[in-house]
């Protein structure tokens, strides 16, 4: 099981590969949005969708697609840590 | 005064006679002599038309008919009716042969049978977006039917949906490769039909319907394009066909696929938006909720974000001064 800690470095790692080509100084800290910093648009979030379930192994439903759950590193990590306990 | 759909009435006449004046002039600026544009029997394509006979008249606008494999043969027919109305030249150049020489229907049936293992060449399908009902992010569903009716829907995986986007977007792009063989045999320009929802919602393929030289009724709402094309005389059966894709095998409305709203509520939305009013009123005018009119707003300005790529011409490394 992933703790909090190597939950959020996953996500900041793929973000930051991904999304900023590399560069980490563009990262948004873990409380900011994705969308309202420009990081990942909404087919952006469809990317971050395939590695919830690929890289994570996590199953997302359509009413999982919401901001609450996907616009943050803060927002991931509650997501991904409820389903990896099987919320 | 209430807000209401009255701020989106013009008056007809002075904007055929403004947009007819800049067609003139754009066409002086191209160093070109009239205009090529594809003709879909749909109101934007046939008010565009319209207005380019207005412009430089009939002798100087040529049409073409481009059906594929999935089109509408309504599409055809609404297309022939108004170039015989207007007058003017118009070819059928059917691109279905290309479309499958380059891959276009077998990459987009695997894809599509990635999602849905039992679909086949003979079954037929749609992408859908989620209702406006929908809280959440967006994201594309395929629906898809076998010839017994059985209907399927699943949720496209991020890379099968990119897989049937390219793959389809073949198809616009291939219409624009004949519109410019035209265009270069003619020496005209092409004309672009997105109306005012399409451009600024990035409802367009990137060198393909969004490829042109002029594009005449980008900045008019969509219930305003209806009001010139009463104006216009434009045949009734297409003031009265819905806004369609025509892209699908099975039938599908703009709507459905990518704006969530029907076009007169969008088009309330989207001036609200742009003028600062509150959702409320807007809602009130719309006939929507609004909590409704403010999920419409963010989803504006996110499909604003997502497609700016779209708009954007190749960006250089400097400015070179001494071009354009």
């Amino acid at each position: 099981m992933k703790t909090d800690a190597e939950i959020r470095d996953t996500i900041r790692k793929f973000v930051i590969e991904n999304f900023l080509m590399g560069d980490g100084s563009a990262m948004p800290a873990d409380d900011q949005s994705f969308l309202e910093t420009g990081t990942i648009d909404s087919i952006g979030a469809l990317e971050l969708v395939e590695f919830l379930e690929g890289a994570l192994g996590i199953q997302v439903k359509d009413t999982d697609l919401v901001r609450d759950n996907l616009d943050s590193v803060d927002n991931l990590a509650r997501f991904v840590g409820r389903r990896l306990v099987g919320g | 005064m209430a807000f209401s759909a009255a701020v989106l009435a013009l008056d007809p006449q002075a904007e055929v006679t403004r947009i007819a004046a800049a067609i003139r002039t754009q066409l002086q600026s191209l160093r070109r002599r009239g205009i090529v544009l594809g003709l879909s029997g749909g109101i934007d394509s046939s008010v565009t038309a319209a207005l380019a006979v207005e412009a430089v008249g009939a002798k100087r606008v040529f049409g073409l008919f481009m059906p594929e494999a999935d089109s509408d043969p309504e599409s055809l027919s609404l297309g022939e009716l108004l170039a015989t109305q207007l007058g003017i030249e118009s070819v059928q150049q059917d691109v279905a042969p290309a479309l499958a020489a380059l891959g276009c229907y077998q990459l987009r049936n695997a894809a599509v049978g990635a999602v849905i293992p039992e679909f086949a060449a003979d079954w037929k399908f749609k992408v859908v977006a989620p209702g406006s009902d929908h809280q959440g992010l967006s994201f594309l569903s395929v629906v898809a039917r076998s010839p017994t009716g059985l209907e399927v829907r699943r949720r496209l995986p991020f890379a099968v949906y990119l897989e049937i986007i390219a793959a389809t977007n073949y198809k616009q792009r291939v219409r624009k490769m004949v519109e410019y063989m035209h265009a270069d045999r003619l020496n005209y320009a092409v004309a672009g039909t997105p109306n005012r929802l399409e451009y600024d919602q990035g409802f367009f393929v990137k060198q393909g319907d969004g490829a042109a030289d002029l594009k005449p009724i980008a900045h008019l709402y969509k219930t305003q394009v209806y009001q010139l094309a009463q104006w216009l005389d434009i045949p009734a059966p297409i003031r009265s066909r819905a806004p369609t894709t025509d892209t699908y095998s099975l039938p599908q409305g703009q709507d459905e696929f990518y704006f969530g709203l029907p076009y007169d509520k969008l088009d309330l939305c989207l001036f609200g938006r742009n003028h600062g009013v509150a959702a409320r009123e807007v809602a009130s005018a719309a006939g929507l909720t609004e909590e409704q009119v403010l999920r419409a707003y963010a989803d504006i300005d996110a499909k604003r974000a997502s497609t700016r790529y779209g708009h954007l011409a190749p960006l250089l490394v400097e400015e070179i001064a001494d071009v354009g």
